[in-house]
């Protein structure tokens, strides 16, 4: 158990296969693996000031759903980040392209079909919510 | 008698400029930043956990949160003290440990949601 711990802390790399990518590129990579770790814990944070700071809303549970939504967006998020981080880093050890990923995209929608269904129930409920 | 404290103090001899300082200053920031964004993220679930009365359940997730809170600032600490390493080392299990306090993040705002 306390060995398994211990890996966690482990700084040597878990697969050593290809050749060390130049040190620019993986700073770069971990970069971007940082953006998208604050990318999740900031739709964690909306999902959090939605349940604390919106008012109970007159469709019951929409409020505790949009929450949920966005505290589950955000947990994805950061768990995804990590793989394409070694992803990445394994194709720029093996000297192939870059892992192509739909991921982007597809958050993107994801959040503004979120925003355009938000202003159409504020839309048609009014002030009234 | 000569005094070493009163002589004039010799200016520090120059060094090569070290070529992995940008990268690795920029690298360094992204770790800052991601700490404070993760701290504002910690408190706001601490927040949300204790107000009114909170159940044991919510109190525990408090605790938990704070934990996980004292785990990315020393992965954080850890990773930016080893950019100073030369060679530069690579990130290792604090990417994979940032990315299990984050998921963790997001399990006790759920709890603290549902229940």
């Amino acid at each position: 158990m306390l060995k398994t711990i211990r890996g966690w802390f482990d700084r040597r790399d878990a697969a050593q296969t290809g050749t060390t990518p130049d040190y620019r590129f993986s700073l770069a990579n971990e970069r971007t693996f940082l953006a998208w770790i604050r990318t999740g814990l900031a739709l964690i944070g909306g999902g959090l000031a939605v349940a604390a700071f919106v008012p109970v809303l007159r469709i019951p549970g929409l409020r505790e759903t949009i929450a949920i939504v966005l505290i589950v967006l955000g947990g994805a998020i950061a768990v995804r980040a990590v793989d394409h981080w070694a992803r990445c880093e394994q194709a720029m050890r093996m000297g192939r392209p870059l892992p192509a990923s739909r991921f982007p995209a597809v958050l993107a929608l994801t959040i503004g079909l979120g925003a355009v269904g938000l202003i159409v129930v504020v839309i048609v409920y009014g002030t009234s919510l | 008698m000569a005094d070493s404290s009163t002589a004039p103090r010799q200016p520090p001899p120059p060094t090569a400029p070290d070529p992995a300082e940008t990268p690795v200053e920029r690298t360094r920031l992204a770790w800052r930043r991601t700490t404070l964004a993760g701290s504002v993220i910690g408190l706001l679930g601490l927040r949300f956990a204790v107000t009114g009365r909170p159940s044991s359940l919510h109190l525990v997730t408090a605790a938990l949160i704070a934990v996980g809170w004292l785990g990315l600032v020393a992965v954080a600490h850890r990773r930016i003290l080893s950019l100073n390493h030369r060679p530069l080392p690579g990130v290792g299990s604090g990417a994979r440990l940032l990315s299990v306090i984050v998921g963790g993040f997001a399990v006790a705002g759920l709890v603290l949601v549902v229940w």
